[in-house]
């Protein structure tokens, strides 16, 4: 009886990955599905924030979505603490457009694959990537950057590519069919559509650019201005609250933010420990958390900026709650109107 | 009640349930169910929730059961699908007095097991 070949394959639940852990099942691979939390997922944003359109439906996990669909065990693995120093902070190929360190996030997330792999036996490790898909991470040469950094080499296998590129240890040793792997490349997903058609998978995310939130130039500027000013002792909560709200730098050391609807309301609500809180009491209002050692003035222009996006925002003066600690107190405030001031501040 | 409240209430009221795959037992079982082991997720988000379940589940022998407390309203089709992708199986889902009790038997079978 011939051994049964296994393999990990990275998942986000993107049609790439999707396919590529379809074309393996298609050759009789055992497959174990890895998703990597790194705290950085848009889709966890959209998850917390909740499904602001429909509020009873819940954004999806799609790698769990991708893993039922196919029959795949999926493992989620948690490297939110040491992606952020590792990879965010220290790329050794740099940044994309924004803060996004994607060959080197790569390189991370294989060698901890890789690890998995020798732990438990595994004979190679596959992912979705598509030569020419993406400007920075699928090019040629990041390819082979990343196969060769993640100490992984000729066992990483691309099945949607692996015809345009050179040949894999599991190819050459028959534990995949070459010939029934493929070589999609560029970025249309015509021929990845086709292929889903083929496997009749429907049910799969819309390619929408990527789904980290570090390239995004937003996102990107307020990490740059987080760590100008607090160096790089940083946390996974610090990172998470960068993804909501408005944020506005009051002084040196002392920011605020303030969140923009309910869902973020309540998800600030999980942050207040450490930080100050603003809000209004008397009208429908934002949460604002204020970091830092506010002064006298900070705070005064944290409440006026509070009652600004509270529902009080045309009243002459609005009363304005705050809690830092254990002080509580009231500010009664003018409404912040001057659109000058506020984007002077804003992050 | 304060502005900030009554916007955090709001959302509360709209996390109804949404039936993405129904569990194997009726609410009736679910109450009486004496489960083998709890894990706490509540305060977390996606995808903490089935991270601890995932790993508790890890160390649990064929036949047990795990009672998963956590308030993030996603795990209503996280765990359902957890469960499809892992061979586990899905008992159901309680709204509880915060968030929800989640219920999963762990089952003997051939696939990779995280």
């Amino acid at each position: 009886m011939s051994e049964q070949i296994r393999a990990l394959g990275l998942l986000s639940g993107g049609l790439d990955s999707t396919l590529a852990a379809r074309v393996m099942q298609a050759q009789n691979v055992e497959v174990l599905g890895l998703h990597f939390s790194t705290g950085f997922c848009l889709a966890d944003r959209h998850r917390i924030l909740g499904n602001r359109s429909n509020p009873d439906k819940p954004y999806r996990n799609e790698a769990l979505r991708a893993g039922a669909d196919l029959k795949i065990p999926i493992e989620i693995i948690d490297i939110k603490d040491e992606y952020l120093p590792e990879v965010v902070l220290n790329p050794k190929f740099g940044y994309g457009s924004g803060m996004n360190p994607c060959i080197d996030c790569r390189i991370f997330m294989l060698q901890k694959t890789r690890e998995i792999m020798e732990e438990r036996g595994y004979h190679f490790v596959f992912t979705g990537e598509v030569l020419g898909q993406r400007p920075m991470s699928q090019r040629r040469p990041p390819l082979d950057d990343v196969a060769e950094e993640s100490g992984l080499g000729r066992l990483l296998l691309r099945p949607l590519s692996a015809r345009l590129l050179p040949e894999s240890i599991p190819e050459e040793r028959g534990w995949v069919d070459r010939e029934k792997l493929f070589n999609i490349s560029g970025r249309s997903r015509k021929k990845q559509m086709e292929l889903a058609n083929h496997f009749k998978i429907i049910d799969y995310p819309q390619p929408a650019g990527g789904c980290c939130s570090l390239p995004d130039e937003n996102y990107a500027r307020k990490l740059r201005d987080f760590l100008a000013h607090r160096g790089t002792d940083v946390t996974p909560d610090d990172m998470m609250l960068l993804k909501v709200g408005r944020h506005f730098r009051l002084s040196g050391d002392v920011k605020m933010v303030v969140s923009r609807d309910q869902g973020e309301n309540t998800y600030l609500e999980r942050f207040t420990q450490g930080r100050s809180e603003v809000w209004v009491d008397d009208f429908p209002s934002p949460l604002t958390l204020v970091e830092g050692q506010p002064t006298a003035i900070d705070l005064e222009t944290a409440c006026r900026i509070t009652a600004r996006y509270s529902d009080g925002r045309h009243e002459r003066t609005v009363p304005v709650r705050w809690r830092s600690g254990e002080s509580e107190g009231q500010l009664t405030v003018v409404p912040c109107q001057n659109d000058t001031e506020l984007e002077a501040l804003r992050i | 009640m304060s502005g900030r409240a009554r916007s955090a209430r709001r959302h509360q009221n709209n996390q109804e349930l949404h039936p993405y795959v129904h569990g194997t037992l009726d609410r009736e079982s679910l109450e009486s169910l004496a489960p083998d082991m709890q894990v706490d997720a509540l305060g977390t988000f996606c995808p903490e929730p089935v991270i601890r379940t995932q790993n508790r589940m890890a160390h649990a022998k064929p036949g047990e059961i795990a009672m998963l407390l956590a308030d993030d309203v996603g795990v209503e089709i996280d765990i359902p699908a957890w469960c499809l992708s892992t061979g586990n199986e899905y008992l159901g889902l309680l709204k509880a007095e915060v968030g929800y009790k989640v219920f999963v038997r762990r089952l003997c079978n051939k696939r990779p097991q995280p």
